[in-house]
């Protein structure tokens, strides 16, 4: 199955990739609680997540980088795709802010990049099945 | 006159090489010179619009007022289109995704009120913008379409740098807006993307230099 390309069998680096990614979240959701912002200094949070998002990037990369020629062709046509749809959308949707919509938050941008991903990884892999 | 002279004057000369996105993305002199002037029309344009839209707003426009500032408005318009039109037909792609981008950016407002607010024109003036955009985008896809190997690898590296940097800043500073920064325009989302992958071409060509 083209599903099954190298990058969805990566297991160790999937499981690295989504812990480090669960550990961002969680930073972001505690800074958000009161009870941690009046206790943790907002310089140590910042960087608590900065610590993380290092890694985030850095074992993505190395995932990219163990791909065979299939794979890595199906990740950039799935990259491009998700490149051209939030660049587009990015380049919009200030108009729309323009027109009363409120400003989009960081999170929405990170699910519009991932979830374009997922689409273009879904549609390439069925390409070259 | 010798054929070399001819050659000269008909091809453009490289003015220089833009190494960041591999051979085929120079920039002529004629095309530099195109993409000045679609940011000048595209400039000139919003300032007529401000000067007619205070003018308004006071009343003080009269109809021949409003008429001449239509007819440069739409001169500024038609030396765009005409310019687009040109680095089209060369096929340049790379020149057109660059004027659409400054064409985009000429227009953006950093301030909070639009450029005609208060004006008929207010509406259809904030999704102009959006013409420009789609223009970049197309000769964005265009360019990859055209690219041979050793460019599409160096773009698609630097594709999975712009994914990885955008994603991390977007998780970074939503806990840096928990923390009372002001939430930003999605344009600065836009510009995240768009620097990182120009960076990551930058990296990755010099790599195969």
């Amino acid at each position: 199955m083209a599903r099954e390309t190298t990058l969805a069998r990566n297991r160790k680096g999937w499981i690295q990739f989504l812990a480090i990614a669960a550990a961002l979240l969680a930073i972001s959701i505690a800074a958000g609680l009161p009870a941690i912002t009046r206790t943790i200094s907002p310089a140590l949070l910042i960087a608590a997540v900065l610590a993380a998002a290092g890694p985030l990037v850095a074992v993505f990369g190395g995932m990219l980088r163990d791909l065979g020629e299939l794979e890595r062709r199906i990740v950039s046509e799935a990259l491009a795709l998700s490149f051209i749809a939030t660049i587009s959308a990015m380049f919009a949707y200030p108009f729309l802010e323009g027109l009363g919509l409120p400003p989009l938050r960081p999170q929405t941008v990170a699910f519009v990049l991932v979830a374009s991903f997922a689409v273009g990884i879904e549609r390439f892999s069925r390409r070259y099945q | 006159m010798t054929t070399g002279d001819i050659a000269a004057e008909t091809v453009p000369k490289k003015r220089f090489e833009f190494t960041a996105c591999g051979p085929s993305g120079k920039i002529s002199r004629e095309a530099l010179r195109e993409i000045a002037l679609v940011y000048a029309a595209a400039l000139v344009f919003r300032i007529l619009v401000k000067m007619w839209s205070r003018l308004d707003t006071r009343g003080e426009v009269t109809s021949t007022g409003s008429l001449l500032f239509a007819a440069g408005g739409a001169l500024m318009i038609a030396l765009a289109a005409f310019l687009f039109g040109r680095m089209i037909r060369r096929r340049d792609y790379w020149p057109v995704f660059l004027a659409g981008a400054l064409a985009f950016a000429a227009f953006f407002r950093f301030d909070k009120a639009p450029i005609a607010a208060g004006t008929v024109l207010e509406k259809p003036l904030i999704l102009l913008p959006i013409l420009p955009a789609a223009l970049a985008t197309w000769a964005f896809l265009s360019m990859i379409r055209e690219a041979d190997e050793l460019e599409r690898r160096i773009n698609y590296q630097a594709l999975a740098l712009a994914f990885a940097v955008t994603f991390a800043a977007c998780l970074a500073y939503s806990l840096l807006e928990d923390l009372g920064l002001p939430r930003v325009s999605s344009f600065y989302w836009w510009l995240v993307l768009a620097i990182s992958w120009g960076v990551g071409l930058t990296i990755y060509s010099r790599k195969y230099r």
